[in-house]
């Protein structure tokens, strides 16, 4: 069968039995792969509606070749070839990103890094790791956990995403808000250019020499480098873990309780919010919370600081009126955060699933959540459009927002298209940004424009100035819509 | 669940789709009848709701799938190797062997994806019934199928004069009331093992009996091979002359001839009804009943150049048979100070390689996860790595070039440490 191909509106040109030759002297026969199963296996990320597309027979985008990288050296004779031939280079972690930002649009090679998987070294004076980044975050996180230390960075993907997918992607995880998004664990990184330059910055705490190179590269799915090493920062393991649990009657006095909480500079290591819908489908319709919104905090690190942390708390969810609902509710979130199952219930009968995370400064918090839920619930075929908080600073939260449904009259596409960008013209609007840590992929192309205003031409010239023909991870970024 | 649970459990999605509109209830109706669009029209083996369940999964399991962690390869990942599977059911892709190879070299059946997995399945079993599928359609690829004719010819891994040294030395255990089933990798490569057991009975005073000329192999590489028939007509015959005789119990020194006549064996219809262990569990009973001791190994002149000493859990005796804490527990008694647990231990353990039919199609590839294997424990500093299967014990001494361990099994050591 011929699987139909998703994204395939215009394919690059090059010779591909030239090519093939090439790749093999660069990366030896059995790091390249043509073959078509191996094409197939390389023909999607976890963009949702690639469920959808899976049980129809149809691949998101195929790329030309595979090839795995052993040194920046190899990636470096790539792209330097990739310049003269003018084929597409994609990066390519381990393809749990939901927004297509791995999919080789225009063809080309997929350059998987995981076989740049080491855990180079440990220093524990300077609390740092030094990883090459096709590691897997768990793998990661275990061969730290057997030292005595953590990295901290637990998104939901653990379990199946990559040290350079994260820089990639400027992703966040569950513990972030005491341990920081990627783009505060990193220290310094070496990388290769689109033209093949191999850059490597120097570990330090902090500097003041210039721009921070590291924080355009951050972030730029793979248009502007390909990251190839990462020194982190990382840190014992806690020692002791408290858990919280406070049900609101209202949005509002969650999100106030939250704000104060790091308005005192307490940082538990995760807080979320649910709203009504989430928490009866995360936690169950027991009295106490039915119909509140149930929020969860851990704190976690030095035992005294721990106790404090629990203490003040508790004491601002209480003057919020909060419920003390106690322990039960985050060992129920310890025991089911990694269970996706619901792509693999609802697909086969028609239901599409998707979760869109967006930004918002405190003083839009409160209003973004109702406007978007109202915008969502409005789209023909929405069947449940529920949110909550996954993130929070002490200048606003990140929210995600959830939705299922079914194509009333549209395609599938054409509905979550609906959806999202009903949801994206409702953070635009509020004044969020579109995008927490899932970045933009193909999904939020669209919006880049109406995201960066007047910064983007900087982007693109930047883009141009990078990667003056456009080798790496093409269509992405700066060049509008994806259809 | 109750049905009232479970009602309680979506009672939200029950309430969000009362208020849809009726032409979004209509679309959901028709999604509903047209889920049997997404299964094969011919009736199959494969466990296709599953297949999909995993295909269409962010494979969340990968990170502990020793495949994978050692191709790097998407193709063989867990929910890749699934949606393969749900491919050639769907006739979707061709049946040929680039497509049906990376389901038999990407899966060493570990289980070690079950430990993640929210539906409870491991690949592997799921990947049995697409081999079963496939070999009833004569199109699984040469090597596979010769593989399949060799245990056709032998009733065994091996030819039978392989098994001369092992069967000599099973002539010993000639009556009792336990039986011995040995496993074709032991009789084949590690008759020491068979001595071990004997001493460990001599000591223990129990009366074995085995039967080397009359037992087949336990049929667990037919069932990897997608040969059910074969594996039917192996479990039938090791069934018949098992339940002729007067016996209380059965022991295997391998863990998948253990699990195959414990959990597999009533699967394919052929209940022995007589208990079976594999001999971690069999010398813990011992132990347990004072019919045996031993003594600390770290006070022998002849362990001074092996310690520090860790113990590799087979995966199908730590996640399959769960028979996690036995072993542990004689390696703790033998070696009180010296024992170092691995960190991927029990039923975190992780493949030897050799699982399943990749050592078949593709040796190198075993060979590497042998080797990642070895590297876990190098990391502990330790000089001894002993288990407690046949296939994990080959493996390691196949991949020890690259590294300086002494590898040992059990048995051997209980033998040499017995009082």
């Amino acid at each position: 069968m011929d699987f139909e191909v998703v994204y395939n509106k215009k394919s690059a040109e090059f010779d591909k039995t030239k090519l093939a030759k090439k790749l093999i002297a660069i990366f030896g026969e059995a790091n390249v792969s043509q073959k078509e199963i191996d094409i197939l296996s390389y023909s999607k990320d976890f963009i949702l509606l690639s469920a959808r597309w899976t049980l129809d027979g149809k691949v998101a985008a195929k790329p030309d070749f595979i090839v795995w990288p052993t040194s920046a050296k190899q990636i470096s004779d790539l792209l330097i070839l990739a310049n003269k031939v003018k084929v597409p280079i994609v990066p390519f972690g381990a393809g749990s990103g939901v927004v297509g930002g791995a999919l080789p649009i225009l063809g080309g090679v997929i350059v998987d890094m995981k076989k740049m998987d080491k855990l180079l070294e440990i220093n524990d004076q300077n609390l740092t790791a030094t990883i090459q980044t096709g590691k897997n975050g768990m793998n990661i996180e275990r061969d730290l956990n057997n030292k005595g230390y953590t990295l901290g960075h637990i998104p939901q993907s653990i379990f199946t995403s990559t040290l350079g997918g994260y820089l990639a992607h400027k992703a966040a995880g569950q513990f972030s808000t005491k341990y920081g998004k990627i783009e505060d664990m990193i220290i310094s990184f070496e990388a290769v250019l689109p033209t093949g330059e191999i850059i490597k910055s120097k570990a330090a705490p902090r500097t003041s020499v210039g721009p921070q190179v590291d924080k355009l590269l951050i972030g730029s799915e793979g248009t502007l480098a390909i990251i190839t090493e990462a020194t982190v920062r990382i840190w014992p393991q806690p020692e002791k873990r408290a858990l919280v649990s406070f049900a609101f009657e209202k949005m509002e006095d969650a999100l106030n309780s939250v704000r104060e909480i790091l308005r005192k500079q307490v940082y538990p290591a995760v807080v979320r919010i649910y709203d009504s819908d989430e928490t009866e489908r995360h936690f169950g319709s027991e009295k106490n919370y039915k119909d509140r919104c149930m929020t969860i905090f851990v704190c976690e690190g030095d035992t005294d600081v721990v106790a404090l942390e629990e203490k003040v708390t508790k004491q601002i969810c209480l003057k919020n009126f909060g419920i003390d609902c106690g322990e039960a509710p985050v060992e129920h979130w310890f025991e089911t955060r990694f269970n996706v199952s619901e792509i693999s219930k609802y697909t086969p009968i028609g239901v599409i699933v998707d979760t869109i995370e967006v930004a918002i400064m405190w003083d839009g918090a409160a209003n973004l959540y109702y406007e978007t839920i109202k915008a969502m619930k409005k789209v023909p075929g929405v069947v449940t459009a529920t949110g909550y908080v996954s993130h929070a600073y002490p200048q606003g939260v990140g929210f995600y927002f959830s939705f299922s449904g079914v194509p009333d009259k549209q395609s599938p596409e054409g509905f979550s298209k609906a959806v999202w960008d009903i949801t994206m013209e409702s953070t635009v609007k509020s004044g969020g940004s579109i995008a927490h840590h899932h970045g933009v992929g193909v999904v939020r192309s669209a919006w880049m424009e109406a995201e960066w205003g007047s910064i983007m031409p900087l982007l693109k010239k930047i883009k141009k100035a990078l990667d003056p023909k456009n080798i790496l991870n093409p269509g992405k970024l700066y060049d509008g819509p994806i259809e | 669940m109750s049905l009232i649970k479970k009602l309680k459990k979506y009672g939200w999605i029950v309430k969000a789709i009362a208020q849809t509109k009726f032409s979004t209830k209509r679309t959901m109706a028709k999604g509903l009848r047209n889920k049997k669009n997404y299964f094969p029209k011919k009736k199959v083996k494969a466990d296709v709701q599953n297949l999909m369940n995993c295909a269409l999964c962010p494979n969340m399991c990968r990170f502990d799938c020793p495949t994978v962690q050692a191709s790097k390869k998407e193709t063989h990942s867990p929910a890749m190797k699934a949606k393969i599977g749900y491919y050639l059911e769907m006739d979707y892709l061709e049946k040929v062997d680039e497509n049906i190879i990376p389901l038999f070299e990407g899966c060493v059946h570990c289980s070690g994806c079950k430990i993640w997995c929210p539906f409870d399945f491991a690949v592997g079993d799921l990947l049995d019934g697409v081999a079963a599928d496939l070999f009833e359609q004569d199109v699984l690829p040469q090597p596979i199928k010769n593989f399949s004719q060799r245990i056709r010819d032998n009733n065994g891994l091996y030819k039978k004069e392989h098994y001369i040294s092992a069967t000599k030395t099973l002539e010993a255990f000639k009556e009792g009331d336990i039986y011995y089933f040995p496993g074709c990798v032991t009789m084949g490569n590690n008759a020491k093992v068979i001595e071990s057991i004997k001493i460990i009975a001599e000591k223990s005073s129990s009366s074995i009996i085995a039967k080397p000329e009359e037992r087949w192999c336990c049929g667990a590489p037919s069932i990897y091979a997608g040969d059910v028939d074969k594996a039917k007509e192996l479990a039938s015959h090791n069934s018949e002359h098992i339940k002729s005789l007067d016996i209380k119990a059965i022991i295997c020194e391998c863990p998948e001839c253990t699990h195959m006549l414990k959990e597999q064996y009533p699967q394919l219809g052929f209940d022995l009804k007589i208990p079976v262990y594999h001999v971690a569990e069999w010398v813990n009973i011992l132990l347990k009943e004072k019919k045996i001791a031993l003594k600390n190994g770290e006070e022998l002149v002849d362990y001074k150049d092996s310690l520090p000493i860790s113990f590799h859990d087979p995966c199908v005796l730590a996640r399959k048979l769960d028979v996690a804490e036995q072993p542990t527990e004689i390696m703790k008694l033998m070696f009180p100070e010296k024992f170092k647990e691995n960190a991927y231990s029990k039923e975190n353990t992780h493949c030897c390689g050799f699982g399943g039919l990749v050592n078949i199609v593709n040796p190198d590839l075993a060979l590497k996860m042998a080797k990642n294997r070895l590297d876990e424990f190098s990391q502990d500093n330790i000089k001894t790595i002993v288990t407690s299967c046949p296939t994990c014990w080959y493996s390691f001494m196949k991949a020890n070039e690259n590294f300086e361990f002494e590898i040992r099994d059990l048995l051997e050591i209980i033998a040499e440490l017995i009082e």
